[in-house]
């Protein structure tokens, strides 16, 4: 904790994200062990690990998707409580998950504004909830224009669409919220290579364009050492190596994910 | 009804139908529907008069009514299968209240609204918040709301409603029977509550994708309170309909009414499975099995082939729509 403070000091201007002694238990299992990392402006981080490492309970727990046991979260150098999801992008941090955060049976509008739906804005649609399907499916247009993806039909449900539009509809999304900090958990996965491609060029596009901070989980080497300024490491709930990519090579980061060489 | 997808459309058309992806499904079903009123009316002797249709709707109106209730359940991935029981415990607290202590009629339709309230949520809280799955939560109660019923009302037969109530069971409201209105009116709600709210939107998601909907900030178990509070909401104007037809209350009403309910609800489209729900399709399949029904009596075809029938209907619509759908989406 005061390593991380003098780092930021000698930076000058807080981090956009910093989170100190991040505990978390499950019943008696320890997944986050005293996690501390800072996320600097328009910076992308990556967070590696091996499965079951913790690298999504970190984000979870920071996210306020899970309860933290534990530890503290402060935006821009204030101490900030997130209870739960909603709160969390009501501060700025959008996530991306890993396969569940699109909702397959629905069509791109609903999913973009999936909990943030438009309502109309006259007294019956304020009084009853009567959403605006018109005005979020032009928005829609517009951000699937912006992110370069093409759909052929707009109601369609979203399964319709290829594994790497899903992907970059959910990642537009959070670009459309304009976080301030985009979490994301394996963008890249489960998709083919040229997709793969295109959804990390979205993010590169986003953070010139928007100025956002990420957070990126990957177990790609590929995608860290191709996108990524920084890359923590995790190991059994510990963090066991936070490395400049420029500083760092793919030998010695695998070699922390699995614990063959110690920081 | 299958080739419908077949004909070659015009763009323009098209285009409509992208927008509104229901539309094949409940074209297909509304041709289902017409068909059947066609082949009727030449095996049933007077089955085409306005008088027939017009008895028939208002029969089925009761079926619409809570099958608005289940698609809405079905949508957010759950199910209801009490709904029987919880008429049965309504009407027996309706008819107790007005003709056992003799309180006014509004009191008693009151009282119908708390018991199916109380029920729906009952149903909800021990899904959502204890998290009993509701297939067995609604197995439990489908037994321990009738346990109720009989342990309140005994099988007695309560008769003689005021006339208010005797109005919503036969009389009409512009040349419409009084049922029919109710019918038309909590289909269009459960349209517009459905496809337009933005509750309805968060109910969809739920069902869909709970894990997505929670991370996106909505409150899945409150959307699974309501969707059970509504299927409540709809069992109580259900028992005031078949109260007010009967002119009586009794404990035992609307037993085994589940499974015919849930048959409607799934032949017009609505997912098993939670994500989709189509009202105006359970419109549609309450229309057509209700029709069904009485065309094969009309045509003197005996009780136990009307059961074949729409048992092999129901699956063998569920069996062609399946069969269709995987060429829908895959590029």
């Amino acid at each position: 904790m005061f390593i991380e403070t003098t780092v930021q000091a000698s930076q000058g201007g807080a981090p956009a994200l910093e989170a100190r002694n991040i505990c978390k238990n499950f019943g008696g299992i320890k997944a986050l062990d005293d996690v501390s990392f800072q996320l600097n402006k328009g910076e992308i981080l990556g967070i590696v690990g091996d499965n079951g490492a913790g690298k999504s309970t970190l984000i979870k727990s920071v996210t306020g998707a899970y309860r933290k046991s534990s530890g503290d979260v402060l935006l821009n150098g204030n101490s900030v409580e997130i209870e739960n999801t909603r709160k969390a992008r009501e501060l700025g941090i959008e996530t991306v998950y890993q396969a569940s955060g699109l909702v397959e049976v629905m069509d791109a509008p609903s999913n973009l504004f999936l909990g943030r739906e438009k309502i109309q804005s006259g007294w019956l649609g304020q009084a009853f909830g009567f959403i605006n399907r018109r005005k979020m499916r032009s928005e829609t247009v517009d951000l699937l224009k912006t992110v370069n993806i093409k759909v052929r039909n707009l109601s369609a449900p979203i399964r319709n669409l290829s594994g790497g539009q899903q992907q970059s509809v959910a990642v537009g999304r959070a670009a459309y919220w304009q976080g301030e900090i985009i979490i994301l958990d394996e963008p890249a996965n489960n998709i083919g290579v040229d997709q793969q491609r295109a959804v990390l060029a979205l993010i590169e596009r986003i953070r010139e364009t928007h100025g956002v901070s990420f957070i990126m989980i990957s177990h790609n080497m590929d995608h860290i050492f191709k996108v990524a300024d920084r890359v923590i490491i995790m190991r059994g709930g510990r963090k066991v190596g936070d490395l400049r990519i420029e500083d760092t090579t793919r030998e010695e980061v695998v070699g922390l994910i699995t614990g063959a060489s110690l920081a | 009804m299958i080739e419908q997808a077949m004909i070659k459309v015009p763009v323009a058309l098209r285009k409509r139908l992208d927008a509104a992806p229901d539309a094949p499904l409940l074209i297909a079903t509304f041709g289902l529907l017409l068909l059947m009123i066609l082949v009727f009316s030449f095996t049933a002797e007077n089955f085409f008069s306005l008088s027939v249709l017009r008895n028939i709707l208002t029969q089925t109106s009761i079926y619409i009514i809570l099958g608005v209730g289940l698609t809405i359940v079905l949508t957010v991935g759950e199910i209801d299968i009490s709904m029987g029981s919880i008429i049965g415990l309504a009407a027996t607290v309706l008819g107790m209240t007005v003709i056992t202590w003799g309180y006014p009629i509004g009191v008693g339709l009151l009282a119908t609204f708390i018991v199916g309230v109380f029920c729906g949520f009952m149903n909800g809280f021990l899904t959502a918040v204890v998290r009993v799955p509701s297939i067995i939560v609604t197995l439990g109660t489908l037994t321990f709301f009738r346990g109720l019923a009989y342990l309140l009302g005994g099988s007695t037969v309560m008769v003689e409603f005021p006339p208010f109530l005797v109005w919503i069971g036969s009389g009409s409201l512009v040349g419409i029977p009084v049922p029919i209105w109710i019918a038309f009116i909590a289909v269009l709600w459960g349209y517009l509550f459905l496809k337009h709210t933005r509750i309805g939107q968060h109910l969809t998601a739920v069902g869909g994708n709970g894990e997505a909907a929670r991370l996106a900030g909505i409150n899945t178990r409150i959307c699974k309170i309501i969707a059970f509070l509504i299927m409540g909401v709809m069992s109580a104007l259900a028992t005031i309909i078949i109260v007010a037809r009967m002119d009586a209350s009794q404990s035992v009403m609307g037993k085994g009414i589940e499974l015919q309910v849930l048959a409607a609800v799934v032949l017009g489209g609505t997912s098993l499975f939670g994500g989709r729900g189509v009202i105006l399709g359970s419109l549609l399949g309450a229309l057509i099995l209700s029709i069904l029904q009485t065309g094969l009596l009309l045509s003197g075809v005996v009780h136990f082939w009307q059961l074949i029938a729409v048992g092999g209907l129901l699956i063998a619509v569920v069996a062609v729509r399946i069969s269709r759908e995987p060429a829908e989406g895959k590029t």
